[in-house]
């Protein structure tokens, strides 16, 4: 069950398994952003798990990477 | 790209949605340039030309700085065409000086009410915050 309390603490964080995706596709954080239309910074800072991002570009890296939401960001513990 | 489990059938072609959060990176070096233009008239209008012309050169200092140091710096790249991310980085740091200059004006507010002073113009500046606070709430919970 989805512990609502944990979505809207402004602390919340998500493991995912951006950087993971990107080294399999041999593609760098600055690849990364261009084709997604943000920064390399936002990149290193998501996969850090130190920025949760919008929706859309939520589902911009599961689309990039061909794969959905769930299985590219997780709400287990890092 | 890899399959996916989506029995939907949606594509997997990458969001295009996201590039229209960037700005063009000309906005902030134009406005910069335009508020050194405003300094200039307005300094050349209170008799001190010399000041409009130290801070229209200061502000188009800036902005060359900004836009030149953008090609080597992607912080910088980024206060010209932020994206989400340093969109809401900018938000942040907005509001923030907003609570520390609306206590400014309250301190000072107060201040001069206990010099025995009328507030002016810190009370208008405090109704003018307030009455735009409350409009913003109004606006955003109709839009949102």
């Amino acid at each position: 069950m989805l512990d609502t309390s944990r979505v809207t603490s402004y602390l919340y964080t998500m493991h995912n398994i951006v950087r993971e995706l990107r080294q399999e596709e041999n593609l760098s954080q600055g690849q990364l952003g261009d084709a997604l239309g943000v920064s390399r910074q936002t990149i290193n800072s998501i996969e850090q798990g130190r920025y949760l991002p919008s929706l859309p570009l939520a589902m911009g890296i599961a689309r990039h990477f061909g794969r959905s939401v769930e299985e590219v960001f997780d709400e287990g513990d890092e | 790209m890899k399959e996916t489990n989506d029995t939907q059938g949606r594509s997997a072609a990458p969001y295009s949605g996201l590039k229209s959060v960037r700005t063009s990176r000309w906005v902030m070096p134009i406005f910069t340039v335009l508020m050194g233009v405003v300094i200039l008239v307005a300094s050349w209008m209170g008799g001190n030309p010399r000041d409009g012309l130290f801070g229209l050169a200061l502000m188009t200092c800036l902005a060359g700085a900004v836009m030149l140091g953008g090609r080597r710096s992607e912080s910088l790249r980024l206060m010209t065409q932020p994206d989400e991310r340093w969109a809401g980085i900018d938000r942040a740091a907005s509001l923030l000086a907003g609570y520390v200059l609306l206590t400014l004006v309250i301190g000072s507010w107060i201040y001069e009410l206990s010099q025995g002073q009328d507030g002016d113009p810190y009370a208008r500046l405090m109704a003018i915050t307030g009455a735009s606070y409350l409009i913003a709430l109004v606006f955003l919970r109709w839009r949102r």
